[in-house]
């Protein structure tokens, strides 16, 4: 029997340290790797030497294999401490997505866990899957336009759906309800708390209004009765209404989420018009997808928190002053991270996911047709260049990446200044 | 200044002086694991306190593949005499 076969190394051991290797900085893993190998091996012919048995000495260098795992994690950190230059740091793609989700993080630190955004969210009502909100939309950005109780009155005679129904209007903090309105929402209000909230407003102070007076409201509260069917009442919402006047009626708990929805389809509705326009390979189009995610929902859930803050539109009278703004600062916020998105990952090698460095001036300004004048950048782990053309035109990409050969990457192999 | 040894590393300075040239043999004797033990060793190599020297080939050839021993230098003797100093317990271990 050869000595070779006599003290192989153990197949676990192997695959260890295989595993270690990859965090070992490309430069070093040759090296390390054997260095690696030939102790394990060393290791292995001495325990078998020393007369251990051979499963034994398979699991204790199995054991000591381990340590090419911390071994080699060391040897990263030392090899980051000693060689990092944080330009080129400052392009890796896991950078990037480290620092947006240090910002998300922040962002759900200084809002206590985007603790107003939950609250809003949270249906907190006893029964509220059977609370529905009735109102008469004017058509206008949410507006809703008064009711006199009679007419919330007449709602509720049209339909066989509710039991009761209450009205209300809230402005300023101030609920004034009918008398019935705690009743229908079984629930008794605790004042002065924030978590005590209708419509995503908290509410400071309740108004009773005596029964039959002609105060009008802005909307009302109806329970469905024990019975109705909620999937078959949710197919007739839209034939509700009277005296020619349409009446919206909303789910409470679904209408509690409306900036959640907002926020949430805007979000996406950015997300999709730019995964449209990422033609790139699939690790390209994933950290475009998680960049873009983490900046649109740190925009949205930020939104999210002002607009529960400062509630927009809402039952009862709406701010126009508060309300367009609100809604522009959330498209502008989230039409704003899209376009950094959009312009950080055309600058990013659609190979490694790294942005492009080294920009050199081509072409010529007199040959506009065949060589035209441009930046071109560098894949710093020499996957290609990318062509940034001073002068656009209608026939020509402004970005135009030329994928290099896999020569080119040997150059770039443990390059620390890139 | 030189930062100064650790326990751990004064302890692994100690085995080599004694003679212990190997990373598996310095396991054995200080009975650290071999994840504290390699990365000790590149460190007191970079501080200079020890050398490394791969096997002859034609001892590696006989005995498979090459060995890498360790031996103390001049800075490595002072600064184990400094760490004895300051840790009691690695001069009993040296006694």
């Amino acid at each position: 029997m050869r000595q070779e076969d006599q003290f192989a190394i153990p197949a676990a051991s192997q695959c260890l340290i295989a595993a270690a290797s990859m965090v070992v900085p490309q430069a070093h893993r040759s090296a390390w790797r054997s260095e690696w190998l030939w102790e394990v091996w060393h290791a292995h012919a001495d325990l078998v030497r020393q007369g251990c048995p051979p499963a034994q000495a398979s699991r204790r260098v199995v054991r000591f294999a381990w340590g090419a795992l911390r071994d080699s994690i060391d040897l990263r950190v030392e090899h980051w401490k000693a060689g990092v230059n944080r330009r080129a740091l400052a392009r890796e793609p896991l950078v990037c997505l480290a620092a947006l989700l240090l910002v998300f993080l922040s962002l759900w630190a200084w809002t206590n866990g985007f603790h107003r955004s939950r609250v809003a969210a949270a249906a907190s009502y006893p029964d509220s899957q059977q609370l529905v909100l009735l109102s008469r939309p004017t058509g206008v950005l949410g507006l809703e336009s008064a009711a006199s109780m009679e007419q919330v009155w007449s709602w509720v005679e049209e339909s066989k759906w509710f039991g009761s129904v209450a009205g209300f209007w809230l402005h300023d903090g101030t609920l004034e309800v009918s008398p019935n309105f705690f009743a229908v929402l079984h629930t008794d209000p605790v004042l002065g708390s924030v978590r005590w909230r209708f419509l995503g407003r908290p509410v400071r102070t309740v108004k009773f209004l005596a029964p039959g007076s002609a105060e009008l409201f802005g909307g009302a509260i109806a329970r469905l009765k024990e019975r109705a069917n909620r999937s078959l009442f949710e197919t007739q919402l839209g034939k509700l209404g009277n005296d020619g006047n349409h009446i919206t009626a909303t789910f409470l708990e679904e209408r509690s989420r409306w900036p959640l929805y907002f926020a949430s389809v805007s979000a996406l509705v950015f997300l999709a018009m730019g995964v449209v326009r990422v033609r790139r390979t699939a690790l390209y189009t994933v950290f475009f997808l998680a960049k873009t995610a983490l900046l649109l929902g740190s925009v949205g859930l930020a939104w999210t928190e002002v607009a529960t803050a400062i509630p927009i539109p809402i039952t009862g009278g709406v701010d126009l002053g508060t309300a367009i703004p609100l809604v522009f600062l959330l498209l502008i916020g989230q039409a704003f991270v899209l376009r950094w998105s959009h312009q950080d990952q055309a600058g990013r090698c659609p190979v490694c996911c790294r942005q492009v460095a080294m920009p050199i001036t081509v072409g010529s300004r007199s040959s506009l047709i065949l060589d035209r004048p441009g930046v071109e950048f560098l894949c710093t782990r020499g996957h290609g260049t990318l062509r940034l053309s001073d002068l656009t035109a209608c026939t020509g990409e402004p970005y135009r990446w030329t994928p290099l050969d896999r020569s080119w990457q040997e150059i770039f192999v443990g390059e620390k200044t890139a | 200044m030189k930062t100064p040894l650790s326990l751990t590393s004064a302890i692994i300075l100690l085995a080599i002086a004694n003679g212990r040239g190997y990373g598996f043999e310095i396991m054995d004797a200080t009975g650290l694991p071999s994840g504290t033990i390699y990365p000790a060793l590149r460190r007191l190599e970079k501080a200079r306190l020890i050398r490394s020297d791969w096997e002859s080939t034609a001892a590696a050839e006989s005995n498979g593949p090459p060995r890498k021993y360790f031996r103390v230098t001049g800075e490595g003797k002072s600064a184990l005499e400094a760490a004895e100093k300051r840790f009691p317990a690695v001069a009993q271990l040296k006694g």
